[in-house]
């Protein structure tokens, strides 16, 4: 089933309200053309299921409104096609309008079948209140493979200041045709912001559109570790510009600097808060991660999962930092402002910074329309001057490490907010090292191929944030079970037990995991030897990349390390046979892997050391032409995970 | 068909999994904004629920059902009233979710007359819902359009552990037919569950239990009343059966009086009259016109046997694409088939649509068949003792035959003689063939007077295989090139097929190697060639290469696992201090490998041969090396059953020495 919209996708419950609908006349269908029929083959894209012969979309752009007109021909090759194209879902809501809705299909040996009106459902999909969605939806009648299927509809907007336009689609695009109507008036302008591909020449024509045509549009599949959409699909917005020559980032800047600033307004309980806390502070990283720590710890995030409704009730609206300090609760942005507020107090100079999520956003801070405007006003991070750079800190973000930002903040523009001069300065990724995983364990083999002992996982950084964040919405029973799930998933017969979690609210502090486990049948017995793996913590792992080929550029959401250090004692009488060591690897700083493995004298201890990181430089994005090596840098890693200890019994050895 | 859904034990069975994350967004925000303040008052039946000391409930259990009652009361014209009462204690963060009151309704047939919502803190604060938080949603978000309608309520973000939710739902309808059904309790334990139904004088009815001992209901007036209490938790284990073959259930079948007026619903006393009634629905819809009776005969133009006329119709009637829409539910609409024609034309509809086209066509060309109700999912579900549609969600045909048809989906019918059961809506399973979850199901043949609950015949384990040969060759350094032939049959069959046919070639070939790199990284596959038999197999040839997956230590061992496809312990997972019997799904495996040893080289350690078997399986391996090649075979048989709870560790050592085996790596050493 596939679902259309120039608007954010809905989900697809429904309730029916079945009302009749402005259905086109039959006259208004275009002639076929036979060629068309006569295809049996993509063009584009050799195995597609069906192919778009030709999408228009029709923009017709007033100061607050705006009209979209759509049609589509597609053609079917297959029944995998048929079943993706072969039911149509239009969502809508409250100030849209779906109107002059018209389907037919054209089967191969010609035949038409139209979409009677009774069998299209405008349906409720959700009702609240007076907030409802809805979504008009039916089902091409007689698609087969050969056949054709065409349809068309027109979105009314009654109030828009933007409109997005979506350029890609699930099948291949022979020719996208695009028609522009902007009403320009009063200084009032209409543009077109472009996203993933270059501006497009339009040309006039004689029905007063700019007209543009693209060609050969792919389909767009999504990968795995591929950037948001919004960084790889092509997609455009027409926006109304308004009058006056100004950069909207210098005056949202400049607008949320003087709110920040009515809202930080220094008094005596504030100064003497940040003398307190600055104390005897050294340095000035010291000075502010105490200041930090506080409005991390000591003012009641109710933000917070775990804040019951009670709490929420209880709580106080803040209109400043010197009532959020009163209160000692507050909104994730009042504890920022607070912190704002205290840094300033204590001699910093300390601004909001506002930045989007490259999780979701592709952010471009040369377009200066409004669409970013309200994910931007979201965030609410700090930007202090420190040594002639900007630093990043978000105590809002309980979990998130001091000079750290949430991954979805890090490698972003950010603006700094300014009573002249706003600029944007990119917040920077945490190195590889301030997101570790550190991973030990003392476990001791048996003859019959038990493995069994202690281990111990610490992480910081992101990878710490994560897993913080996932515990605390959990009671402590499901923490275990989780982690026992893990644990399994990886090692399905491991036996776990005494499972202990340490500082999980304590972020000055690494995140720690640890368990007893015993594992019948981790080495395989043969009847001379011994063969195990010895890197343990990487048993059951799966290959990053298995695909042998990409289409889209590869994101990695942060930059990490990995250490571990297992010990094993090795069962009497047995000694190595043959062991070779690992191979390092290294990419250029940008990937590390490194194995050691040692055994004592006396065959009786075995050590496995190994280190990893990825992202070293600040690189943790790669475009499509990377994707072989990266793939191969990987699964070699993996492959030498892999590797094999193989002990034989000495008796045998010495033969 | 109109099936009351309440929620489960997680969240992702529960009636608020249709809730998109739009919804519950809505909702919150919603929420938000009302006014939510001191109720005057809450009603007794929750006050008295909110009182119950629950006693020690285990900390993992995420909720406890206090109080979920159901009173219907037939009215003398036919229509009912249901006030559903429903209240349950938080135990746990996880139980937050479901503090969601939800009631679903045909919105042609009937509608809901109110619904309301307290949430009771353990310190007496109250917070009190009405209509103006009530969400409405579509209770069936796969279908293209559906009548029923849901009503929901949800205080998720307020409630806290300890706080007690209750709700009262009151709903207004005509049923369909004079039979109703209850569940005592999901997943979560229930302190008391009870259901009642009072009726106009001289109206009679009789009830039946599932899952336990029969339940006599208590008669107090006109009221008749079935109540249960204090069930345990049922709790999701691995392997084990669903839910609905473990929870008591009721059915109960209502007799209206013969001087009731103005009601049109049907009752059964027994499985001819629900034919009869299914009959009256259907078989005016099978009718060919001259287009359908067309198509039906160039379908079958070069056909030379009835096998080969029913083959071409049942491959075009499986090509109709899939789509339901559900209208006139309150007239029977949920079990009145679309008209053939209209199905024909169109190209789409639901199961029973699809059945009945192919009805409509095989009697173009003169053959007689039967549309038969069948429940897909649980083979367990139908009970013969309760004559009932509502025990069916599915649609499926049979296929009048002469003796020469031999097929495994075959069955001998008393009256109506032999007869070739078909699921058309499976796009997968050919004909002669059943989709699994049905096999041994009891199913209705829908004949008129005719009609008979029959037992759906079972394909023998044997038929259900995979065969594989593999031929690999092995250097020195570690390299595999393998080449492989695989044949599935039956069921194994069409997993494979439904996986080939539902990606392109470029995402098979993709799928292939994600599947393969879990155990030979980085592998490449090449030269796939798949294709589905005209018998209904399914054969896959490919070529294999996998660097470094011999592990060379120093140029003198070699270590290798040579059984690296398809490990055969999946779907063998249990749990510890299990309750619930262990279900084992039919399979059978032939594999021979045969593995070019690299020059130089000589086997050192070979792995065992060896048999496990247990009652209900038997693995086999055997390893011999000969002129240079290393040849490997394995075969497994394991036969469907029910491991009773107490003998679950039979299954785990079964599995487990099969997984030792599995692992079992060759060595090879240069001398």
């Amino acid at each position: 089933m596939r679902t259309l919209s120039t608007i954010s996708s809905l989900c697809g419950l429904m309730i029916l309200l079945f009302t009749s609908l402005d259905i086109r006349a039959k006259e208004d269908w275009r002639a076929i053309d036979p060629t068309h029929l006569k295809m049996t083959a993509p063009i584009i894209e050799k195995d597609a299921d069906a192919e778009a012969l030709r999408w228009e979309i029709r923009v017709e752009k007033d100061i607050d409104k705006a009209v979209v007109t759509h049609y589509v021909l597609i053609k079917i090759f297959n029944d995998r096609g048929r079943e993706s194209q072969g039911t149509i879902e239009i969502p809508y809501y409250d100030k849209l309008k779906i109107k002059d809705v018209m389907a037919r299909t054209i089967k191969a040996n010609g035949q038409i079948v139209y979409v009677n009106p009774s069998d299209i459902f405008d349906k409720q999909v959700v009702r609240a209140r007076k907030f409802k969605v809805n979504v008009i939806s039916f089902a091409m009648p007689g698609v087969e493979p050969g056949a054709l299927i065409e349809y068309s509809w027109k979105e009314e907007y009654k109030s828009a200041d933007f409109v997005r336009v979506d350029l890609q689609r699930d099948v291949p695009v022979q020719v996208l045709k695009l028609y522009l109507k902007g009403k320009n008036a009063w200084g009032v302008n209409q543009r077109v912001q472009y996203f993933n591909l270059p501006p497009l020449a339009f040309q006039p024509d004689d029905k007063g559109y700019l007209t543009t045509t693209l060609p050969k549009i792919p389909a767009f599949r999504a990968e795995p570790m591929m950037p948001a959409e919004d960084f790889v699909r092509p997609w455009m917005l027409v926006y109304t510009q308004y009058p006056g020559s100004y950069s909207l980032w210098e005056v949202l800047g400049k607008a949320v600097y003087e709110e920040t600033k009515a809202k930080t307004k220094l008094n005596d309980e504030l100064r003497q808060k940040a003398t307190e806390l600055a104390g005897k502070a050294q340095t000035a990283d010291e000075k502010l991660a105490r200041i930090y720590e506080f409005c991390r710890t000591g003012i009641r995030n109710l933000d917070n999962s775990n804040v019951t409704d009670a709490e929420s009730k209880a709580s106080k609206e803040n209109k400043n930092a010197a009532d959020t300090l009163r209160n000692r609760m507050g909104t994730g942005r009042d504890i920022n402002l607070l912190f704002i507020a205290l840094a300033n107090a204590a001699g910093f100079d300390a601004r909001q910074a506002l930045l989007a999520d490259r999780s979701q956003y592709a952010f471009n801070k040369n377009f200066t329309g409004t669409y970013y405007m309200a994910t931007m006003l979201e965030s609410y991070n700090v930007a202090i001057r420190m040594e002639n750079q900007w630093r990043f800190f978000d105590p809002a973000s309980t979990y998130v490490s001091f000079g750290m930002l949430l991954w979805q903040e890090e490698g972003q523009e950010a603006l700094i907010t300014d009573p002249f001069q706003p600029i944007f300065v990119q917040t920077p990724l945490s190195a590889p090292e301030k997101s570790l995983i550190k991973r030990t364990g003392t476990l001791q083999l048996s003859e019959d191929g038990t493995l069994e002992g202690a281990l111990r996982l610490e992480y910081t950084g992101h990878l710490a944030a994560e897993n913080r964040d996932l515990a605390a919405a959990l009671t402590e029973q499901k923490r275990d079970e989780d982690f026992l799930k893990r644990i399994k998933a990886q090692i399905p017969n491991a036996e776990v037990s005494q499972v202990k979690i340490e500082n999980l609210t304590d972020i000055t502090k690494p995140l720690v995991y640890s368990y007893h486990v015993k594992v019948p049948n981790y080495a395989q017995r043969t009847s001379k030897r011994l063969i195990f793996t010895p890197a343990y913590f990487q048993g059951g792992n799966t290959t990053l990349f298995s695909a042998s080929t990409r289409q889209h550029p590869i994101l990695f959401s942060f930059p990490w390390s990995e250490k571990d250090e297992v010990t094993i004692e090795l069962p009497m009488g047995f000694g190595l046979d043959n062991a070779t060591g690992i191979v390092p690897l290294d990419a250029n700083g940008i990937l590390g892997y490194q194995v050691n493995l040692s055994v004592t004298k006396d065959d009786q201890t075995f050590y496995y050391k190994r280190d990893f990181f990825f992202g070293g430089k600040g690189v943790i994005a790669f475009p499509v032409s990377a994707y072989q090596n990266l793939k191969l840098a990987f699964d070699t890693i993996q492959q030498r995970d892999n590797q094999q200890i193989t002990l034989i019994q000495k008796v045998l050895a010495a033969k | 068909m109109l099936r009351q859904r309440r929620f489960s034990f997680t969240p992702s069975e529960s009636t608020i999994s249709f809730l998109p994350n739009l919804m519950l967004k809505c909702c919150l925000a919603l929420l938000l904004l009302s006014q939510m303040g001191f109720a005057d008052e809450v009603p007794a039946w929750l006050r008295q629920a909110a009182s119950v000391n629950c006693g020690p409930i285990e900390k993992h259990i995420p909720a406890i059902v206090l109080w979920d009652e159901a009173r219907v009361k037939v009215e003398s014209d036919g229509r009912i009233k249901t006030v559903r009462y429903y209240a349950l204690r938080i135990n746990n963060r996880e139980g937050r979710p479901f503090a969601v009151a939800s009631e679903a309704y045909p919105a042609e047939a009937g509608k809901m007359l109110g619904i309301k919502a307290w949430l009771i803190r353990p310190s007496g604060a109250l917070l009190k819902y009405d209509k103006k938080d009530v969400l409405e949603g579509h209770a069936s978000p796969n279908d293209l359009y559906n009548e029923v309608m849901v009503k929901s309520i949800s205080a998720a973000s307020e409630a806290e552990v300890g706080d007690v939710f209750g709700y009262e739902v009151s709903n207004e309808e005509q049923p369909v037919f004079w039979q109703f059904e209850w569940m005592f309790q999901e997943r979560f334990p229930t302190l008391l569950s009870r259901y009642a139904i009072t009726l106009p004088d001289k109206w009679k009815l009789n009830s039946v239990t599932f899952n336990r001992s029969a339940i006599t209901p208590i008669l107090t007036g006109n009221t008749y009343t079935w109540e249960l209490r204090d069930l345990p938790a049922i709790e999701p284990e691995p392997n084990s059966p669903p839910l609905s073959a473990l929870a008591p259930r009721l059915g109960i079948s209502v007799f209206p009086s013969s001087e009731a007026k103005g009601n049109n619903s049907p009752s059964f006393a027994n499985w001819a009259e629900v034919s009869q009634w299914l009959h009256s629905l259907s078989e005016a819809q099978a009718v060919p016109n001259d287009a359908l009776a067309a198509k039906a005969r160039d379908l079958t133009a070069f056909a030379k046997t009835e096998w080969e006329r029913i083959q071409a119709i049942s491959r075009y009637v499986q090509g109709i694409r899939y789509v339901s829409i559900q209208t006139g539910l309150g007239r029977g609409g949920g079990y009145r088939p679309h008209l053939a024609t209209e199905v024909f034309a169109k190209g789409y509809g639901d199961c029973k649509d699809k059945a009945n086209l192919m009805r409509a066509m095989l009697k173009a060309v003169g053959i007689a068949s039967h549309l038969v109700s069948v429940y897909s999912g649980d083979a367990t579900f139908v009970r013969a003792e309760w004559p009932t549609p509502q025990q069916f969600n599915h649609c499926i045909i049979a296929i009048s035959v002469s003796d020469n048809l031999q097929a495994t989906s075959l069955i001998n019918h008393a009256r109506l003689g032999r007869l070739l059961i078909f699921d058309p809506t499976d796009s997968y399973t050919p004909v002669g063939e059943l989709p699994e979850d049905e096999q041994d199901s009891l199913a209705l043949i829908v004949a008129n007077e005719a009609g008979t609950l029959e037992r759906m015949p079972v394909a023998p384990t044997s038929a259900n295989r995979v065969e594989r040969r593999i031929e690999v060759t092995l250097s020195a350094e570690g390299t595999l090139t393998a080449k492989v032939w695989e044949t599935s049959y039956q069921q194994s069959a069409v997993q494979k097929i439904a996986l080939y046919q539902s990606l392109s070639r470029t995402e098979y070939q993709q799928t292939l190697e994600a599947m393969i790199s879990q155990k030979m990284t980085g592998a490449k596959v090449s030269n796939i060639k798949a294709q589905e038999q005209k018998d209904g197999s399914f054969c896959l040839e490919l070529e294999l290469l996998a660097d470094n997956y011999a592990q060379n230590s120093r140029g003198n061992l070699l270590i290798f696992k040579p059984l690296f496809w398809g490990l055969l312990t999946a779907g063998s997972a249990t749990t510890a201090a299990r309750q619930q019997p262990f279900l084992l799904a039919a399979k059978s495996f032939t594999e021979t490998i045969a593995i070019k040893l690299p020059l130089g080289f000589a086997v050192d350690e070979l792995l065992e041969s060896k048999i496990v078997e247990a009652p209900f399986g038997k693995y086999s391996v055997t390893a011999a090396v000969k002129d240079g090649r290393l040849f490997v075979t394995r075969e497994f048989t394991l036969q469907k059953a029910s491991i009773p709870a107490y003998q679950d560790q039979e299954v785990t050592k079964f599995f487990s020495q099969i997984q030792v085996l599995e692992q079992t790596p060759v060595v090879l050493v240069k001398p």
